[in-house]
């Protein structure tokens, strides 16, 4: 049990960039003034820096507690009191900062600020829509208050909340622009995706909350849940179809679906390329560095759970290896560079996930974070290339920007080099973690969990490489009208890249494996592990011995370099082989660039037959006839009717007889009393 | 116990039968000619000349008004003045309590006019 | 007979109010027949505002004198050998609300009273005078008090009714609710004699001694005052005064009288059924059994569920087909009704301090709506069709927003107070097997979204009648109730049981906006009635 530390300063971390989005929507919808923009700018960014200091106050204060509290707890208020009718369920509002939610806090202030700063930089040129910017900040500082509810709610149903909060904001924002229908379309496809991961999240919450209440411990707090769990381990519940089941797999299975939504994991990837029609800073904070890793915090958050089922932890690094190693070969074929990281997101979501289904819980959380910084500093570092094009972003219409964009060009590269698992960058120690984890683990197939892992990350380094080349060396195929014109960024732009990139570069060191501990005679290296710990359950994670440790990262070097290496003499060197390679299997080619034909098998098997079941059947018959017609407008009508025709007869006017009906009620009244 | 009242209930239905079987009958049995005439108020060869409201003057309200209302205090002053040395200052204190808002109330109905005629 | 001692303490909210009745019926002759500082007549106007200024300070002290005698927790009596009023935590809560519907209305109608042509003083004084009638049904312990504070609150707001003499529609509601209200009285009246034969005595402990639930004298008694509260409630089928005098009234007339009167009839019924009638019980089966049966009779509790059902069926439903916004909300309030009522009828200590609760909120929130009637006022007209709401959204926003706030929480959806309120009332109701009701009001719910949000659609989703001008913009008095109704709505939804919001300390200094638990008070208060 671990002992709790009250401070209430914890809400100010989420209520400031409310209350600045607030302010944006009351000047928006209500006042419809122009705003300044320079309070625009101060408001948004500031409300997010300040959180982003507070959550280090918060952090500082953390690991100054005494060893056997872990744990900072700000209860505003009880949401849902006893008294009010419900005696068996009380939801406090509160906000808990451990170090698992420590970690994913700073990572959204951080980040979120950095981007919310380059933003200012990004959206300053867009003329589309005369309220543009505010609005824009307006749902970015929504996002931030949704995603730290997400994180630092002590419940499941607080978490939730935010949950359904990013799932909005992230649809807001990708349909930004929505005078283009097609990017109001992929907004809808994200909200779409995302809700049939909703309804796993939901369920599962309802069947671990069942299992709870009847175990007498109706509790919804992630501290109590942790501390009632060991009551239903051995609870079983009855599925229609399948018979008896145990309570955590279910839970963890349903839980899992709604990570699967939310983290874009096969089957549910589809939205999440889509999910680049909107702005870039969006699609670095939402769609790379925070929002999709909301799944991975999630199972994270409920380790305990996943630990306590083999089977479910099997699905998970199973779905986590095939999503990373799908989402990779993707990445290799594709020309626009947004779609190119918008892949390489969901190859690197399913490395977390790999990690996390290995038991290897903190080796997902330190991936989620590195994988946050360079991912944030790639998207970011695409946006300035993308914004100097003038809103191109086809590498078909790039090459050779290196003497264009020199400083871009060498941030990019970090970038590149940290995700594609370049030592000592950020990137090739959170992903020796995860090879690790998934070669030690006691997961049906490990060994070619481990093998997927690898393979993977040598494509990673070859279609990261590929990308470099394609926007940076090379022969220019920029349109000559456009090259007098391309420029760096601004500071505003630069600046938050700068920190990004050291961040990518430095950050791998906060999680040093012990066995490069013992090289550099370190002792405890792996902090963050060591912090993270209590809050996780020990899963399947063993020690590791050093030579296993040195063994995993040779290889995984091994791998990354190949890649670097082959994708250096493809694309440079030998210019002309993959268009080569591309005649001579064109089969495999036509299966990439289609995705693998999901999309379509989709818009086949479930989105064409549902339209035209909801269509033919559902609106024309159904929703049309029966249901408006005979159901709500039927009810409507009814009702109108009852009143309309039948007690409308009632009210004359006339005050005699008022009177009496009301001396009928009182002959009523009276003669029931006596009897 | 309700038994008792038995009979009262003979007698409330015995009536109602009686006045509504006769009001029945006659509706039922007797002939109806209608014709303008009949639906005039005095239906005896006589044109009505005025109607048969006269309308009063509000004043005469209005005077009947405050007299009630201070007939009524002096009602209530009769039986204090009686035991007025018992009751002494108290008794006095509880009938300003009573008097002072119809004072004001009748202040307020002079200054307005409504005594004058 | 001279009594010992006397308590004048007791009479303070009474007495304040009362007194400023006077002043400013004193006020309004010597003002306006004399000459100000500048040698001019006083206009109209500034003697309004100066009056109104007089009274709401006036109802001020009496609601400080209320909210402190209601957390001192002291229970007197004015005169404890005769015990007629007695001021106890019930009473001072319940003066407290009174008052503050009191207030409101006052703000409410000083900008409203001049558009409308009708900027008369003596509106105050009769407000005033009211309040005062109401103040002493709920201070009540004895039937005579009870019916002269009733007099006392019906009287003038008869006369408020037809406070707008020049239209037809005021004279039509002041005529029918002082006829029909009499009836009411005299019903009541008739009551309360039946139940003086049967027990000797008028004050409500003699009626709890000598009750006896044999007697058909005493039941038949009891039945007839129960009827004059429904009347003043407007509960089912006693409610057909209300959709024609609330129309008819001058709408700040409607505000006031929709929120205070029935809040006096609910919680003076309330006293009067613990206070008085609480030993009742062993007529016919009881349904309420186990330990939280016995508050009240079965009898009497399926009587009051039966108007409950009647009144959130026919309210709901009528209020479906009314194009006229004051009609409408004058069904609403026939439909609160039948939800207050579920509270008393379920009859256990938790179930009245949802009852109290949902008179708070109901309060704020029908004074809100009515505040946004009578904010769109103009060229001496109400905007009362429902089809003047068209377009709303885009002519004035805020007005927009709050009235479909106000409306949400008639409606009950989350996260306004309105919420809460009924889930109490109906949570209350099936703790103690009142199932059926609770199904009732569900269902009825329901329809009510249908009659409610029409006005929100009309708002946001269709254009503006194209030959009404700008509407109204919310004088400052307004904007003051419509801000504080907005306020206690939102607050009361999203923090029913209290709370500290924002504790922060800035040097040595500790800020901290702390939010009380308007649900414990209701239960102090209940708890002062049911211990």
């Amino acid at each position: 049990m671990v002992n709790v530390v009250e401070s209430d300063q914890l809400r100010w971390i989420v209520l400031l960039p409310l209350l600045a989005a607030a302010y944006h929507g009351v000047m928006l919808g209500i006042v419809r003034r122009p705003t300044p923009r320079w309070l625009i700018v101060g408001l948004s960014c500031g409300s997010v820096l300040t959180s982003f200091m507070l959550s280090c106050l918060a952090f500082w204060e953390l690991i100054q507690l005494p060893a056997e509290s872990n744990l900072l707890l700000d209860d505003v208020y009880t949401w849902i009191g006893s008294g009010l009718g419900a005696e068996n369920l009380t939801a406090e509002l509160a906000l808990a900062f451990d170090p698992l939610a420590a970690v994913m806090c700073l990572v959204v202030t951080g980040v979120g600020s950095l981007i919310h700063v380059y933003s200012v930089g990004y959206m300053e040129g867009d003329q589309r829509d005369d309220c543009g910017f505010q609005r824009f900040f307006c749902y970015l500082n929504l996002f931030t208050f949704s995603m730290l509810v997400l994180v630092l709610g002590d419940s499941l149903v607080l978490m939730f909340l935010g949950w359904e909060g990013v799932g909005l904001c992230s649809y807001l924002l990708i349909g930004f622009w929505y005078m283009d229908s097609h990017n109001a379309y992929c907004g809808s496809k994200a909200f779409i995706v995302n809700r049939v991961g909703d309804l796993g999240f939901l369920v599962g919450l309802f069947v671990l909350f069942g299992a709870l209440s009847e175990a007498g411990t109706p509790v919804v707090a992630f501290r109590d849940i942790a501390a009632e769990f060991g009551g239903i381990v051995d609870a079983t519940v009855r599925l229609p179809f399948l018979g008896e089941a145990r309570v955590v797999t279910v839970a963890a299975l349903c839980f899992f679906l709604g990570a699967v939504g939310k983290s874009a994991q096969l089957p549910l990837h589809v939205w999440l390329p889509d999910a680049m029609a909107g702005p870039t800073p969006v699609s670095a904070l939402i769609h790379a560095a925070t929002m999709v890793t909301a799944g991975v915090y999630m199972v994270c958050r409920m380790s305990f759970l996943y630990a306590a089922s083999p089977e479910a932890s099997a699905v998970v690094a199973w779905t986590g290896a095939l999503t990373a190693l799908f989402g990779a070969t993707l990445a290799i074929v594709q020309t626009d560079v947004k779609k190119v990281l918008a892949y390489s997101t969901v190859s690197q979501l399913g490395y977390m996930f790999l990690a996390a289904g290995c038991g290897g819980f903190s080796a997902a959380l330190f991936h989620l974070g590195t994988h946050a910084f360079f991912k944030a500093l790639l998207f970011l570092g695409a946006g300035s290339v993308i914004l100097a094009l003038h809103h191109e972003q086809d590498t078909e219409k790039m090459g050779g920007l290196r003497r264009l964009l020199p400083v871009t060009h060498w941030l990019f590269l970090v970038g590149v080099l940290a995700i594609g698992g370049v030592p000592p960058l950020a990137g090739f120690f959170s992903k020796d973690e995860i090879l690790v984890a998934a070669y030690v683990s006691e997961v049906p197939g490990h060994a070619w969990l481990y093998r997927i892992g690898l393979v993977t990350a040598g494509l990673t380094a070859f279609y990261m490489w590929r990308l470099q080349c394609r926007m940076f060396y090379g022969r220019s195929r920029v349109e000559p009208g456009l090259r007098e014109r391309v420029e760096e960024p601004d500071g505003w732009m630069s600046n938050p890249l700068w920190i990004l990139a050291s961040l990518a570069a430095l950050a791998g060191f906060v999680g040093l494996p012990q066995a490069w501990g013992d090289v550099l005679t370190v002792s405890d290296s792996n902090s963050l592990a060591n912090f993270v710990s209590p809050v996780l359950a020990a899963g399947g994670s063993h020690a590791v011995e050093n030579g296993t440790e040195y063994g995993v990262a040779l290889r995984s070097l091994a791998a990354s370099l190949a890649g670097f290496g082959l994708a250096h003499f493809f694309y440079l060197r030998r210019p002309e082989l993959p268009g080569k390679l591309r005649k001579a299997l064109p089969s495999v080619h036509r299966l990439l660039v289609h995705k693998y034909y999901v999309d379509e098998l989709y818009d086949a098997v479930l989105v064409r037959p549902l339209v035209a079941l909801s269509e033919r059947v559902l609106y024309r018959g159904v929703d049309a006839k029966l249901i408006d017609g005979l159901g709500v407008e039927g009810t409507a009508r009814a009702v109108r009717a009852l009143a309309a025709h039948g007690l409308k007869y009632a009210q004359t006017g006339f005050s005699q007889s008022y009177v009496f009906l009301m001396l009928l009620g009182a002959l009523a009244v009276v003669g029931y009393l006596v009897r | 116990m309700l038994a008792d009242y038995v009979g009262i209930l003979v007698i409330l239905v015995a009536g109602m039968l009686l006045v509504g079987g006769m009001l029945g009958a006659h509706l039922l049995l007797g002939p109806k000619r209608k014709f303008a005439e009949k639906d005039e108020p005095f239906e005896c060869g006589e044109k009505p000349i005025a109607s048969p409201h006269q309308r009063y003057a509000v004043k005469f309200y209005l005077v009947a008004l405050l007299f009630v209302v201070f007939d009524v205090e002096a009602i209530f002053f009769y039986p204090w003045a009686a035991v007025f040395t018992e009751l002494s200052w108290f008794g006095y204190g509880a009938i300003l309590v009573f008097t002072l808002p119809l004072a004001v109330g009748l202040v307020y109905e002079w200054l307005k006019g409504g005594l004058e005629w | 007979m001279i009594p010992e001692t006397i308590f004048v303490a007791v009479l303070a909210p009474i007495g304040f109010a009362a007194i400023g009745a006077m002043l400013v019926l004193l006020g309004e002759v010597l003002l306006s027949r004399s000459q100000s500082f500048l040698g001019r007549p006083w206009n109209a106007r500034l003697v309004g505002s100066v009056l109104a200024g007089v009274s709401m300070l006036s109802l001020l002290l009496g609601l400080f004198v209320s909210i402190q005698w209601f957390a001192s927790g002291d229970v007197q009596v004015f005169n404890p050998a005769h015990p007629l009023l007695q001021l106890d935590r019930f009473s001072a809560l319940a003066s407290a609300l009174i008052i503050t519907a009191a207030l409101l209305s006052c703000a409410l109608a000083t900008y409203y009273l001049e558009v409308v042509g009708i900027n008369h003083a003596e509106y105050y004084a009769l407000l005033l005078l009211a309040t005062a009638g109401m103040l002493t049904m709920v201070t009540a312990i004895d039937f005579l008090p009870l019916f002269v504070g009733l007099e006392l609150m019906s009287i003038p707001l008869y006369a408020l009714a037809g406070f707008d003499r020049r239209r037809l529609s005021s004279n039509e509601s002041a005529l029918k609710y002082f006829l029909i209200g009499s009836f009411a009285s005299a019903v009541l009246l008739y009551g309360v004699a039946l139940l003086y034969g049967a027990t000797g005595s008028t004050s409500f402990a003699a009626l709890r001694e000598g009750f006896d639930p044999q007697s058909p004298l005493a039941l038949t008694g009891l039945g007839l005052v129960v009827v004059g509260f429904a009347f003043k409630i407007s509960a089912v089928p006693f409610h057909q005064w209300a959709p024609d005098v609330y129309e008819g009234a001058p709408s700040s007339v409607t505000a006031y009288m929709s929120v205070a009167v029935k809040a006096t009839g609910v919680l003076a019924l309330l006293r009067l059924l613990a206070l008085g009638a609480a030993p009742l019980g062993g007529v016919g089966a009881t349904v309420l059994d186990g330990p939280d049966a016995g508050l009240l009779d079965a009898s009497l509790g399926q009587v009051l569920g039966g108007l409950a059902a009647l009144s959130m069926i026919v309210g709901n439903l009528m209020a479906v087909i009314q194009d006229n916004v004051k009609r409408l909300l004058a069904y609403s309030s026939v439909a609160h009704a039948g939800y207050l009522l579920v509270g008393v009828a379920a009859g256990t200590a938790e179930a009245w301090s949802a009852a109290v609760f949902y008179l708070i909120v109901y309060t704020f929130m029908n004074l809100g709506a009515f505040a946004i009637v009578v904010a769109l006022a103009q060229g001496g007209r109400d905007c009362e069709r429902v089809a003047s709401f068209a377009g709303l959204a885009r002519a004035r926003p805020g007005l927009a927003a709050l009235m479909t706030i106000f409306l949400l929480a008639l409606t009950g959806i989350p996260p306004t107070a309105g919420f809460f309120a009924k889930f109490g009332v109906f949570s209350a109701a099936v703790n103690v097997g009142l199932v059926p009701l609770a199904i009732i009001g569900v269902v009825m719910s329901v329809v009510s979204v249908y009659a409610y949000l029409r006005i929100p659609v009309l708002m946001y989703m269709h254009e503006p009648e194209e030959f009404a001008g700008a509407p109204a913009q919310a004088q400052s008095g307004e904007r003051f109730v419509l801000l504080a109704c907005a306020v206690a709505v939102l607050a009361l939804g999203i923090l029913p049981n209290g709370g500290t919001l924002l504790d922060f300390s800035l040097g040595e200094q500790r800020f901290a906006l702390s939010v009380p638990s308007v649900l414990d008070w209701a239960r102090a208060a209940v708890a002062f009635l049911v211990p």
